[in-house]
């Protein structure tokens, strides 16, 4: 290999791109060559020197204004009505993408088949079509909560509140999206997103699992203002169980006065 | 959990709110982007915003055999000559790629490491806008050459030579900097 050669290909060192052989053969002219050495420690050392680059977070509007955009988007688009065949179509188009031409026949013969199939099928009678929409409010709500659980895992405060805001859309939550929120309740440093976690609970605190988990999570909190959101809300549901964590907090000095008279309060409405 | 295509397809098909995975995976790369490019924390979410929301628009063009970040860059790069022809419309696009971002107001006092990232923002800066862009896509959004030489209508070799020359200057402004400092 020659200098010319081994200078092409330093980018490609740079990416980690070149077979093993074609490395190996630009490393053995690098390490003959003084001068292309040189190139390439220079080449390298500024390409690392480029990760002290750290990296910025936009402000907490950028989210705010796109969710806010894709609401709006969203409802104008479900206002239009549904996608119709065209949108159900495209979903499927991957998978109806053979290589072989012949494959393509076949799968063009099959939709066409499913086409007729379906018409016959919904011209029968409304069960096929309340089927269908049923599905699709299933997969609509499993988004929401995958969706819902990738925001919680964020480091930003606003996008985890973001997330605990879309639960109130979940119809049916899965027991990981009930976790992930007790999670949050829990263990979450800003003190904003545990009150929301603590709302957000509230919609599903019809299940005996949460209202347990909620008296539970009020010896792990240390926020005098989740204290106190925890009280009214276990008040509120009338959680008879909840006495016992609500006594423990009149016998722990470490709670101040006012989450104590609350405490208090709160006993003496549930039983 | 499902790739990028995976996802866009699922917009494409009228899931709209699937964006949103899209979004929370992307957003900050691409502001990071926007940001080297123009110096401009305000310009770079607008830019943000404006490339989701015509991700939206032209989702029917999103093919899903190509990348999803490839397409997705196309769009951020249409989006960024947009802007930069809005304000100064008379400029041939040719120069505009010579342009160099508006420099940010530098505080005084800095930590040496903060320092040292400091003069290299300023030495990239310096670069000519194709230059930094090439450097921006392939050191820090992970772009391939080859994916590269497609969203600038360049051949592979043409790239290649493009971050040999930009790695060349960057080093020279940050060197000629660190002397001034």
């Amino acid at each position: 290999m020659n200098c010319q050669e081994s200078r092409e290909r330093m980018p490609d060192l740079l990416q980690d791109s070149l077979a093993g052989g074609e490395a190996d053969r630009v490393r053995d002219h690098l390490r003959s060559c003084p001068a292309c050495w040189q190139e390439w420690q220079e080449l390298h050392e500024t390409w690392a020197r480029l990760g002290l680059l750290s990296e910025e977070q936009p402000s907490p509007d950028l989210r705010r204004d796109f969710y806010r955009r894709l609401e709006a988007d969203r409802r104008e688009l479900e206002a239009t009505g549904p996608r119709g065949w065209r949108g159900r179509l495209r979903l499927l188009l991957p998978a109806l993408r053979p290589a072989l031409p012949a494959l393509r026949l076949a799968a063009a013969v099959l939709v066409v088949v499913a086409g007729f199939g379906i018409g016959f099928f919904a011209g029968r009678g409304g069960e096929g079509g309340s089927g269908k929409i049923e599905r699709l409010s299933r997969e609509v709500d499993s988004l929401q909560q995958q969706m819902t659980l990738s925001l919680l895992n964020q480091s930003s405060a606003s996008a985890r509140l973001q997330g605990i805001a879309l639960t109130a859309r979940v119809q049916e939550p899965g027991p990981s999206l009930i976790a992930a929120l007790l999670d949050t309740l829990d263990n979450d440093p800003s003190v904003n997103v545990r009150l929301s976690a603590v709302d957000a609970l509230y919609l599903f605190s019809d299940r005996e699992s949460v209202k347990a988990a909620l008296s539970a999570s009020l010896a792990r909190q240390t926020s005098p203002l989740v204290q106190i959101a925890l009280i009214d809300l276990l008040v509120t549901l009338k959680e008879k169980q909840a006495a016992a964590a609500l006594k423990k907090l009149l016998d722990d000095k470490k709670i101040i006065p006012e989450v104590q008279q609350r405490a208090q309060l709160g006993i003496s409405r549930i039983i | 959990m499902p790739d990028d295509e995976q996802v866009m397809i699922q917009v494409q098909g009228g899931r709209v709110a699937m964006l949103a995975i899209l979004f929370e995976r992307h957003h900050v790369r691409l502001y990071n982007f926007f940001l080297r490019l123009s110096g401009d924390r305000s310009l770079s979410e607008d830019l943000v915003q404006e490339v989701f929301l015509r991700i939206l628009k032209y989702r029917a063009s999103f093919r899903g055999d190509s990348k999803f970040t490839t397409w997705m860059y196309q769009i951020g790069r249409n989006a960024h000559i947009d802007q930069l022809r809005a304000r100064r419309p008379e400029m041939p696009i040719d120069e505009v790629w010579e342009q160099k971002p508006c420099p940010g107001p530098r505080p005084e006092q800095k930590a040496e490491s903060e320092q040292e990232a400091d003069l290299l923002a300023r030495a990239l800066e310096k670069l000519p806008l194709r230059k930094r862009e090439v450097l921006l896509l392939s050191r820090f959004q992970g772009l391939k050459y080859e994916e590269i030489a497609g969203l600038l209508s360049c051949s592979v070799q043409s790239v290649k030579v493009l971050v040999h020359r930009s790695l060349k200057d960057l080093r020279r402004h940050y060197l000629d900097l660190q002397g001034e400092a």
